[in-house]
């Protein structure tokens, strides 16, 4: 498989899963803003400026690499307050939790839609990353796919980390 | 009719509790990996069940809890490929809900598997 089909089919059964998780869980719509691939072979202190909240979760097999969520809190709040039918007022362990959740229900239902077409891998268990403005460094020889989402609820965006092997 | 709900998500167990406190469900039990689970498990009547956790994930515990009870386990997972629910199911899952999902699709879930 070629490696620009697996990019383009990637991108789009994560968009799709997104909108398909936040939808259900949080009753939030949801809509993908495009995607941009930013190639960061040779570069290992390519960091990407994060806002609030990241969810990060690896993936190993037929292809290694991550998956991150980033959030700002207020959007953060909304989503899992959505998902929990409450209010947060704050960044607590729920909210934390709710975000790794999150990213482990995006990735793992692309997981299934790129089974479906031969791609395999398997998933971690899901980290939460906070703190204002934190940065989040790309591994070396790696690709990088950001795709960039609008809702309700606020701006937010999904990075694809891809190993190059 | 007590319910044994294993997630390593607190907020997705507060999810599946809400749905069936809201079903009319209300002794329910909580474990975060499967080796708790299997602690957990004495005298409940049936089982939601994660299958990505630390320490024991959910196919593991199901396995090892087949081994003394025959009781319903509904798996409730990402794991949505069908070499996963064929596995899950052979391992003695009898039930299955791919996340995302409607929490209250797991009361149905009860309605099929414990005949009223
Ligand atoms: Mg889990």
């Amino acid at each position: 498989m070629s490696e620009i089909l697996l990019k383009d089919d990637l991108v789009q059964d994560f968009i799709d899963t997104t909108k398909e998780v936040l939808e259900t869980m949080a009753n939030a719509k949801v809509t993908s803003l495009g995607s941009r691939e930013i190639d960061g072979t040779l570069k290992d202190l390519d960091v990407t400026a994060c806002m609030d909240i990241t969810g990060v979760l690896g993936f190993s097999g037929g292809r290694r690499g991550s998956v991150l969520v980033t959030f700002s809190a207020e959007t953060a709040m909304k989503f899992v307050g959505g998902m929990l039918g409450m209010e947060f007022e704050e960044m607590d362990g729920d909210v934390r939790d709710g975000v790794g959740e999150l990213v482990n229900m995006i990735a793992g239902g692309a997981k299934t839609k790129l089974q479906a077409k031969g791609i395999d891998f398997q998933l971690s268990i899901p980290n939460t990353v906070i703190g204002s403005n934190h940065q989040i460094t790309a591994p070396q020889s790696s690709t990088r796919v950001c795709m960039d989402f609008e809702s309700e609820a606020g701006p937010f965006f999904i990075e694809v980390y891809l190993k190059q092997d | 009719m007590k319910v044994l709900v294993v997630d390593d998500s607190a907020v997705m167990r507060k999810i599946l509790v809400k749905a069936l406190n809201e079903g009319g469900h209300t002794e329910i039990v909580e474990a975060g990996n499967g080796q708790e689970a299997l602690e957990r498990s004495g005298d409940v009547d049936i089982i939601f069940t994660d299958w990505n956790m630390p320490v024991m994930d959910g196919l593991t515990f199901v396995k090892e809890f087949r081994k003394s009870s025959k009781i319903p386990i509904v798996m409730v997972t990402t794991e949505g490929g069908q070499k996963e629910v064929l596995e899950a199911m052979k391992s003695g899952v009898n039930d299955y809900v791919v996340k995302p999902f409607k929490p209250t699709v797991v009361l149905g879930k009860i309605e099929s598997l414990i005949k009223k």
